[in-house]
């Protein structure tokens, strides 16, 4: 019988995916393409997926909303988990509506973050375009 | 129009001449920029007047005036990551090239770092072209071209890409007429023919009847 932690882990991945997963789909440093659930063997989904966040312009106090691609997910959906200064390729959906996925890189300049007591990290992302 | 005016829109047109689509130049501060606008050749240029000092002299109340003029000169890129994403994307590539593909990974910072040394030395070869030691205006309106250095800030993230600012002063001499402030062209005054009506004459006054 799991404890109270695991289960509010597993309860973390499985009510956030019911209510906020989006698809995603990961290449690691390995070569190799990340896109079931380690754990269901579902389609893998991010349990959070934002686009933008609001920032407040100093000299003004104005609310300005910022492009900013942040995905998190349950460590149980993965199968490797990304770590800091590892080149990982990510695909994620368009939109919430729009299932087209499309690509990212894990941003060097901001390492994964933790998240370990609910089992979750959070991934910042970085434009990529194809090299020449 | 006095002369920094003068030389502030000839250095616009010749920055704006020589862009080839390699930049884009705005002769004013913009409040903000949205970092998207700058990505690859959308890289900005930005110049405007930014002080101007007169040293003091007996030159008579109509100058001329020496005015050292310091012109800003900031730059601002945005880049992304570049990968082969076609074989990383691509379902018959090899794990093996796929590895391949991320590990030639080249990020946002590297590629903003290189697209800002390439714009700085644009800039500075347009600016102190010897071509341009008047900045385009008749011989003589313009002494002491100079930038004195570049200073490059720190790569940020904005959103999903990175961006580099840097900036330059340019000081340039040049001479000032002092002729007095034109004001502001007022309405003019109409004169007007009185019409009364019934009178074929258009005169007023008191009509004495001596019959």
């Amino acid at each position: 019988m799991s404890n109270l932690r695991v289960r509010a882990a597993q309860d973390a991945k499985t009510l956030n995916i019911k209510d906020w997963g989006l698809l995603a789909e990961l290449v690691g440093p390995d070569g190799i393409v990340y896109n079931t659930d380690a754990e269901t063997g579902e389609p893998l989904r991010t349990t959070q997926q934002l686009y933008d966040r609001t920032r407040i312009i100093p000299e003004t106090g104005e609310d300005l909303i910022v492009s900013e691609t942040i995905s998190c997910f349950s460590r149980l959906s993965l199968e490797r988990i990304p770590q800091a200064g590892e080149n990982w390729a990510i695909r994620i959906q368009e939109s919430p509506t729009n299932e087209t996925l499309v690509d990212y890189v894990l941003s060097p300049t901001r390492a994964p973050e933790g998240g370990k007591s609910l089992e979750q990290i959070r991934l910042y992302l970085q434009k990529v375009e194809q090299s020449p | 129009m006095m002369n920094f005016r003068l030389i502030h829109d000839s250095i616009i047109n010749i920055l704006g001449l020589a862009e080839a689509g390699r930049f884009q130049t705005i002769g004013f501060q913009r409040q903000t920029k949205a970092v998207e606008e700058a990505v690859d050749n959308s890289r900005m240029v930005t110049v405007f007047y930014s002080a101007g000092n007169f040293p003091k002299t007996s030159a008579g109340l109509t100058g001329p005036v020496q005015h050292d003029i310091t012109f800003r000169v900031e730059l601002l890129v945005a880049k992304p990551a570049t990968a082969d994403i076609a074989t990383i994307n691509n379902p018959a590539s090899t794990p093996a090239q796929k590895l391949a593909a991320l590990a030639a990974l080249q990020e946002a910072a590297q590629r903003a770092d290189g697209s800002m040394d390439e714009l700085i030395e644009i800039v500075y070869q347009i600016l102190m072209d010897a071509r341009n030691v008047d900045m385009g205006l008749p011989v003589g309106t313009v002494a002491s071209r100079w930038i004195p250095s570049f200073q490059k800030d720190e790569p940020r993230p904005k959103g999903d890409l990175v961006q580099l600012t840097a900036a330059a002063t340019l000081t340039l001499r040049t001479a000032e007429q002092i002729a007095g402030d034109p004001g502001v062209e007022g309405a003019n005054i109409i004169n007007n023919t009185l019409d009364i009506p019934g009178n074929t004459e258009n005169i007023t006054g008191v009509l004495i009847d001596n019959a």
